[in-house]
């Protein structure tokens, strides 16, 4: 764009852009929903108080006219503590012609009147949206809407913003706009300097009585910039007046105003509330409390690994995979590559695409058809528990086990959760610890935390071969990662104190969210790892072609039949399992299927395999970040460790008959 | 851009350069992840996006 052209733009834009309109309203109320319903524009919505930090803008269409809409941070209060607040407060001041849209909590009405008011003193015209009507409905919340907006002389709307209910009738409520009636009995001390203040400032700002009162309760309360704005004698004046008037005042002033204003909002709950708690929502409450408790928190955490154990384990690895892999890929597209490929004349090609290292017949159809649906059905469970707030509380929950015990949780928490992020681990070490303590952290890491889908996929395949399997496994495992956070106590001791957890209240998840999640980690997942499976299939490929596989596989035997007690073939998968174990499990699973391996080796298989080097990403970073002397020395710790722990486990299920 | 944690609540800056820099994967990972306690999430990636936007369009209009 040239910059006629952007001038020219800029300058319709401004045409259009007479009055935005802004939504504004306490955290985690539904506002960038309402924003999204509103603009139709995608902003994040998540379920946690604070999501949004920053302003966002799109475009809502009033009768044929393209408005500016801005979504903003939350606030619960304008007379700004947090910084989300501080923004939310100058996007107000810098569109003093804007109209508001203030959202609440149909579930927490006082505390959106208390904005509101507020923004009554800055001389707003606001609308209110009454949203998550449908939770307050639940709740048995009901509020008489036309009551509160004759008291308030705005219009009120109930809105449901997740399902796009109400958005028609806000939108028309807009044009009715207007500034609301709440009159707060503050005393006539604070009144007088509300009034001096005022007078110095009405002059530069709309809404000065915001101002005042927002300058009168806090530190932040006046906007930057203003001092330019103001004479130096104007501003020691104003500030005069609020020493004074602290000094008349025993209680601190904001304390003060902020009573005053939340008695005079009472007493209008009072008159148009109903409430009455149903069935519903007190069941979410004891739910989200109880999943907290040191004792009745477990049993809610072992239905929910049950649930997990079902949904991912036999419904993803078993009935979708055999649906996939069977009947779709084994059954109908594989025999038509196969016959297309059979046309081409060249054996190596026809290896190359459909052979038994084949990219389609191996790469492809294992990404697709086996790891797919699993990973699918992982992401959506993941994506549950994000968004019903629970992944903090089972954050908290296993902290606190880790604390008895005397362990460093913070450490290796989030990765047992399941989407730890090793790769990030290693070069967050970078900055938190001694060199000495950098190598550990970054070995443990390494050693004996599956990183996000791996786990899922690692766990889905030993679910359809057994329930058993998954709880050696995941004995094994619980095991190794206890050891791990020990030393890293030992190594790292009194950091666990530092953990602090936020928690948000539990709520039904949305399924709009977890489709639209699910989504982006799939379209990541298969960006990241089917490259690798691909390149794990060429160099099987070519060690296959160059015979170099055979050998491999003899001077492997050693280890792989001595100790493991697993086929010679199993070095194929442990091959794809160095480029990433996820595929290395799906080389096992294949194996499994075909009765090369039985129910032990296959437990043998995936825990050694688990215990490796999480990708080779991992490991580059590793090299990177420690030099290839460090990186190669992990490595052989690591690899003796997974087979040595894989051995006792072979010894122990065959040789004592455990199984 | 500035990200929220969603198991910890730790807010911090999300421009992945700093942090993942030194990944082979590059800049083209949209994976985030917390420095405070290692969980990992993805944010948004450009299909799925350029997905939702036209969806949610095509919502907004036909139910206008
Ligand atoms: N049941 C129900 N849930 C809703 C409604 N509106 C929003 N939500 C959910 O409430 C949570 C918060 O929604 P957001 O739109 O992120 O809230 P926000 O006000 O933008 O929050 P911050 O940006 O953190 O201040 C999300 O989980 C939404 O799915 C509603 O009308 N009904
Ligand atoms: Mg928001
Ligand atoms: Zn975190």
């Amino acid at each position: 764009m040239s910059s006629g052209d952007k001038i020219l733009a800029e300058a319709k834009e401004r045409a259009t852009n007479i009055a935005p309109v802004i939504l504004i309203g306490n955290p985690n109320v539904g506002k960038s929903a309402l924003f999204g319903a509103l603009s139709g524009r995608y902003v994040e919505v998540s379920n946690y108080p604070g999501t949004t930090v920053d302003y966002a803008a799109g475009w809502i269409k009033l009768k044929g006219e393209k408005i500016r809409l801005f979504d903003s941070p939350g606030a619960d209060s304008l007379s700004p503590v947090s910084e989300d607040e501080i923004v939310t407060r100058d996007l107000l001041l810098l569109n003093p012609d804007s109209r508001i849209i203030c959202v609440a909590d149909s579930k927490n009405l006082k505390r959106g009147l208390v904005l509101l008011s507020q923004l009554a003193e800055f001389g707003r015209k606001v609308i209110l949206a009454l949203n998550m009507a449908d939770e307050a409905k639940l709740t048995g919340i009901n509020i008489d809407n036309d009551r509160l907006a004759e008291i308030l002389g705005i219009p009120v709307v109930s809105t449901v913003a997740t399902q796009r209910r109400g958005i028609e009738r806000l939108k028309e409520a807009l044009h009715e706009a207007a500034v609301p009636s709440i009159p707060v009995d503050y005393n006539g001390e604070i009144l007088t300097a509300v009034n001096e203040i005022e007078d110095k400032l009405g002059d530069i700002y709309h809404g000065a009585r915001g101002i005042s009162l927002s300058f009168l309760s806090g530190d932040n309360g006046l906007p930057s910039g203003i001092g330019k704005q103001l004479t130096e004698l104007d501003l020691n004046r104003i500030k005069q007046v609020k020493m004074r008037l602290e000094s008349a005042i025993a209680e601190p002033l904001g304390f003060i105003i902020a009573k005053r204003r939340n008695d005079s909002i009472q007493s209008i709950v009072d008159q148009i509330v109903e409430a009455k708690k149903t069935t519903g929502q007190k069941a979410f409450q004891i739910i989200g409390q109880l999943s907290l408790h040191p004792y009745y928190g477990i049993p809610i955490l072992i239905t929910i690994l049950i649930g997990i154990y079902y949904f991912v384990g036999v419904f993803g690895a078993q009935t979708l995979v055999g649906v996939l892999e069977e009947n779709l890929f084994r059954g109908i597209i594989n025999p038509f590559f196969e016959r297309v490929f059979n046309l081409i004349p060249v054996q190596f090609i026809r290896d190359l695409f459909v052979g038994e290292f084949g990219i389609i017949t191996m790469a492809v159809t294992y990404a697709l058809a086996l790891i797919l649906p699993i990973v699918t059905a992982f992401f959506l469970v993941f994506g549950v528990l994000e968004d019903s707030g629970y992944l903090p509380r089972l954050a908290f929950m296993v902290d606190r086990i880790f604390k008895k015990i005397g362990l460093n949780g913070r450490a290796v928490l989030p990765m047992i959760l399941g989407l730890g992020c090793d790769t990030m681990a290693v070069l967050t070490a970078r900055i938190l610890y001694s060199r000495k303590e950098k190598i550990l952290v970054t070995l443990l890491l390494a050693l004996a935390v599956p990183c996000s889908a791996q786990l899922g996929v690692t766990l889905g395949i030993l679910a359809s071969i057994s329930l058993s399997a998954v709880l050696i496994w995941m004995m094994v495992i619980v095991a190794v990662i206890f050891l791990v956070g020990y030393l890293a106590s030992k190594v790292i001791p009194g950091r666990s104190s530092e953990f602090i957890l936020e928690i948000p209240p539990l709520r039904l998840p949305r399924i709009e969210n977890i489709v639209v999640k699910t989504l982006m980690r799939l379209e990541w997942y298969l960006k990241e790892a089917v490259p690798l499976f691909i390149l794990g299939t060429l160099v099987l490929f070519v060690l296959d072609k160059i015979k170099v596989l055979q050998l491999i596989m003899k001077l492997f035997a050693p280890i792989s039949a001595g100790i493991l007690g697993l086929p010679e073939k199993s070095a194929e998968a442990f091959i794809l399992g160095f480029l990433r174990r996820d595929y290395g499990a799906a080389g096992f699973k294949n194996m499994f299927d075909n009765g090369i391996l039985d129910p032990v080796g296959a437990i043998v298989a995936m825990t050694t395999i688990t215990l490796f080097v999480p990708c080779i990403a991992n490991f580059f970073i590793i090299i990177k970040e420690r030099g290839l002397k460090t990186a190669l020395l992990m490595v052989s710790l690591i690899v003796p460790f997974a087979i040595t722990v894989g051995g006792i486990l072979n010894l122990a299920l065959r040789g004592f008959a455990l199984w | 851009m500035v990200a929220k944690c969603p198991v910890c609540g730790y807010r911090f800056d999300s421009s992945l350069s700093q942090t993942c820099g030194g990944c082979p994967v590059g800049s083209d990972c949209e994976r985030i992840c917390c420095p405070n306690c290692h969980y990992g999430w993805i944010e948004s990636t450009p299909l799925v996006n350029k997905l939702m936007y036209l969806f949610r369009k095509e919502k907004a209009v036909g139910r206008s």
